[in-house]
């Protein structure tokens, strides 16, 4: 090839054995052009056959492994390049054999049909060509001398515009081998896709296949095994129970079989839902005692507080309890066996603003102090089926798939299982999920539950059931304003199941509802013993306050709600003894009765003093915590008390908040900046405003992150 | 005598449970399917109805809220038993009327102590 065409690729970065995109091409021919003028210094209107007609040109193009054609101004392609000759006449291997083509129109060499330019007709796409605009078509097809199609790339270049129209050429690079090569993908493709859903629908029926017969035998098994011990025959009921334990065993060992093959088939799903750990923990426990026992092991158990809910498969979760727990017993005897479960912030976070949700975590430890494992065998411990998992699966039972499974399912919460273990000394387990932020759940669309801003922080829950629905929502919304966690449901069973998973701290109940009544609810929260102790406050238009004291409910209250009387009547019943405790400092009585009425309708605990001195005797003897402050008193003022609370280190942290009458001056503002959290004057803000913000200080005060 | 209507269409789930019910001194009459299960409750009303849920016919959930519709039998407390563990089927079973949700294998004696509660704690 001619350097010059050489340094022409080099330049741009093209190698004559690899086809240039359309850009590329258009940009190497241009440039090409450019040359191609400079050195004949032609006429930039000089027609496209005179630049081209130049011998070296001619040569230079037919060593380029592309197709290149040369379309003159009247829409006819006049000559081709040795690889366009060859590609059209369906010559391959040697690029040598001359055939020349006739001249043909430009657009019986192109198939319009089903490709970029199939919208335009020819006539307009030669005007937008003479205007200078190129075309570019990456899947098309070009009509070979014998009237084959040849799959094609290729670009429509004009040469000049408008007047200076000098023709076109076409640039094109057949793309046979990458459409077979696409249609062998297309096809391995729906293959794999077949065999993945005959896998599934074969996992499925064996799963339905297995499990029926299996049910039967363990069923009869056990019933044979009742009817035997009845009746005295002691010889029937050891065998009788060897069935059962041994179907019990083909049993899980189906079930981990099968649900290993689902989740390597990429088939196993999260069922997610909201509950409560600390019920999923208990039935957890529960199972598992009899475990420890048979090894006379003992169970120390730590649950953390503030476990709350958490989003996620509980199914699965519980199957990774159980397997690490049972771990733990089989292989330690008499022994300890230790369960940990906490919810913690997950590393270090710098918390900008009270509204800024940390990001948590439940971490649960399942340590034993059993025969332990060596170096070797915790390496191949999450895979199934492994040499040590073999024989101890026969030693000490189970199916050695558990951890595999376990690990897997903890896998797909985004979770980590992580193990510490020295022969001789035990093993401990170590299971962290992290918790799902409430936006990123993707909650049903009838929400039970109203967003709220710090939906982790422990706050008092109530369920609100009625079957209007703006009641609910405004009921609701009220109640999630004055900081509470707040449930919704518009029926009898909606409720049921809400306070079954998540035990709220009171609930308002509406009477009159279609389907189920406010009074079978009332009556079947009250027969089950998990939820007959949470206060329920029945709602109503009419007056039938007798029938539902007598049925258990805490109290009653008439519909349209008076949301003061309401709110008081929650904080009266919830099994909470108050929402904080505020200290009143102003020395006009008059004001201070306002404000604790006002407050204790809020739930609060409220003392009073009168003055500086007396203010710091009441901190002194029950530290509050909130401090509502009056500048102006007599005898120790605001100023002075305030001096004296920061002081002691004990106080420092107690939220302050300064009611001020008047306008305080520059100076003052100095005194009180860094010792007040706010300031807030009198006139300038509602009832409203000052309870948000105390209930916003009390809590932060109380649920430190 | 406590008497249950058990509606199961695995003729050997209808062997194993209403013998072992009778073992520990319930009556149970059983029936295949929802449509004999509506049938039955025409002219007997039982202390409980154990419902599978995936029955021919009509399904249990189907069956369910047909007989929570009814006035003359709504108060009969029903047991959902069912062979898949979704929440969604959990669910479903609370929103159709059931009173009580039990999944298969069925652990007996959980079973029996729902049917005793449901049993005695009814009424008021």
């Amino acid at each position: 090839m001619h350097r010059t065409i050489q340094e022409l690729l080099q330049q741009m970065g093209l190698s004559p054995s690899q086809p240039p995109n359309p850009t590329e091409w258009r940009a190497f021919l241009t440039a090409l052009t450019e040359r191609e003028r400079e050195r004949t210094s032609l006429a930039p209107s000089a027609s496209l056959r005179a630049l081209f007609s130049e011998p070296q040109v001619r040569q230079w193009l037919d060593g380029l492994p592309w197709g290149v054609g040369m379309v003159s101004k009247q829409g006819e392609v006049i000559w081709w390049n040795q690889t366009g000759r060859a590609w059209l006449s369906k010559q391959t291997g040697d690029v040598s054999y001359i055939v020349s083509l006739p001249t043909r129109p430009l657009f019986q060499t192109l198939r319009l049909q089903s490709n970029t330019l199939s919208q335009l007709t020819p006539p307009a796409i030669w005007q937008q060509l003479s205007a200078g605009r190129p075309f570019d078509v990456l899947d098309g097809e070009l009509v070979c001398t014998n009237g084959d199609l040849l799959p094609a790339t290729y670009t429509i270049m004009p040469l000049g515009k408008g007047d200076d129209f000098a023709g076109c050429l076409l640039l094109f690079r057949e793309t046979t081998a990458q459409k077979v090569t696409a249609q062998k993908l297309r096809e391995a493709k729906e293959d794999a896709e077949a065999a993945s859903h005959a896998k599934s629908t074969f996992l499925a029926n064996m799963s339905h296949e297995l499990r029926t017969p299996l049910a039967a035998i363990i069923g009869y098994s056990e019933l044979l095994h009742e009817q035997a011990s009845l009746l005295g025959y002691d010889r029937f009921v050891d065998r009788l129970k060897k069935i059962h334990i041994s179907a019990d065993h083909l049993l899980s060992l189906i079930n981990d079989i099968l649900d290993l093959s689902k989740v390597e088939a990429g088939r196993m799903t999260l069922d997610n839902d909201l509950f409560t750990v600390q019920t999923l923990l208990e039935d957890v426990l529960v199972t598992t005692q009899p475990l420890t026992e048979k090894n006379q092991n003992q169970l120390v158990v730590n649950i953390g507080q503030g476990l709350g809910h958490f989003y996620g498969d509980q199914v699965k979760l519980r199957q990774i309890l159980l397997n690490l727990l049972s771990n733990a017993a089989k292989f330690t005897r008499q022994g300890v066996v230790t369960f940990t479960a906490v919810r913690e912030p997950i590393g270090m976070q710098t918390i900008h603003s009270i509204h800024q949700l940390p990001r948590e975590q439940l971490r649960f430890v399942i340590a034993d102090d059993g025969i332990g494992m060596t170096a070797q065998q915790m390496k191949h411990l999450f895979e199934p089926f492994t040499q040590a998992d073999a024989s101890t699966a026969r030693e000490f039972g189970g199916t050695g798939l558990g951890l595999a499974i376990s690990r897997r399912f903890c896998e797909m919460m985004n979770g980590r299982i992580e193990v510490v273990s020295e022969v001789g000394h035990g093993a401990t387990f170590t299971l962290t999920l992290p918790v799902p932020h409430m936006e990123e759940v993707d909650w049903p669309e009838r929400l039970p539950r109203l967003p709220t801003a710090e939906p982790n922080a422990i706050r008092q829950r109530i369920l609100v059931v009625d079957d209007d629905r703006i009641i609910r929502e405004l009921l609701g919304r009220y109640l999630v304003r004055q900081g509470f966690e707040v449930w919704l449901a518009e029926n009898g069973y909606e409720a049921l199941d809400i306070v079954r998973q998540v035990r709220p701290d009171a609930i308002i109940l509406d009477i009159f509802m279609p389907g189920m009544d406010g009074w079978e609810v009332l009556a079947r929260l009250k027969q089950d013993p998990h939820t007959a102790d949470v206060p329920v406050i029945l709602a109503s238009v009419d007056d039938d306050q007798k029938h539902g004291f007598a049925l258990g409910a805490a109290d009653y209250l008439l519909k349209p709600f008076d949301y003061n009387l309401l709110e008081q009547t929650l904080w009266r019943h919830m099994a909470v003894p108050e929402r904080g405790h505020i200290l009143l400092l102003d020395d006009n009585r008059q004001i201070r009765e306002i404000f604790r009425e006002q407050l204790e309708v809020h739930g609060y605990r409220v003392t009073e003093a009168g003055n500086g001195q007396e203010g710091l005797a009441a901190v002194r003897e029950d530290a509050p915590d909130l401090i509502l402050l009056d500048l102006m008193m007599p005898e120790m003022d605001g100023f002075e008390f305030l001096l004296t609370l920061r002081d002691n280190p004990a106080w420092q942290k107690i939220p302050v908040i300064v009611i001020s009458v008047m306008d305080l001056s520059h100076r003052e503002r100095q005194r009180l900046n860094g010792s007040v959290e706010r300031v807030m004057e009198k006139g300038t803000f509602g009832r409203d405003e000052l309870v948000g913000q105390i209930h916003q200080l009390v809590h932060a005060r109380l649920n430190p992150l | 005598m406590t008497l249950i209507l058990l509606v199961e269409d695995n003729e050997m789930l209808q062997d194993i449970v209403s013998a072992r019910l009778e073992l520990r001194g319930y009556d149970v009459d059983v029936v295949s399917h929802g449509g004999e299960a509506l049938t039955y409750l025409e002219a007997k009303h039982p202390d409980v109805i154990l419902m599978d849920m995936s029955l021919p016919y009509m399904n249990g959930w189907d069956a369910t809220e047909r007989i929570k519709a009814n006035e003359v039998t709504k108060h009969i407390p029903v047991i959902a038993l069912t062979a898949h563990a979704l929440s969604s089927d959990r669910r479903r079973s609370f929103e159709v009327g059931c009173d009580e949700y039990e999944t298969k294998p069925i652990k007996f004696d959980r079973l029996v102590g729902k049917i005793d509660r449901l049993v005695n704690g009814a009424g008021f």
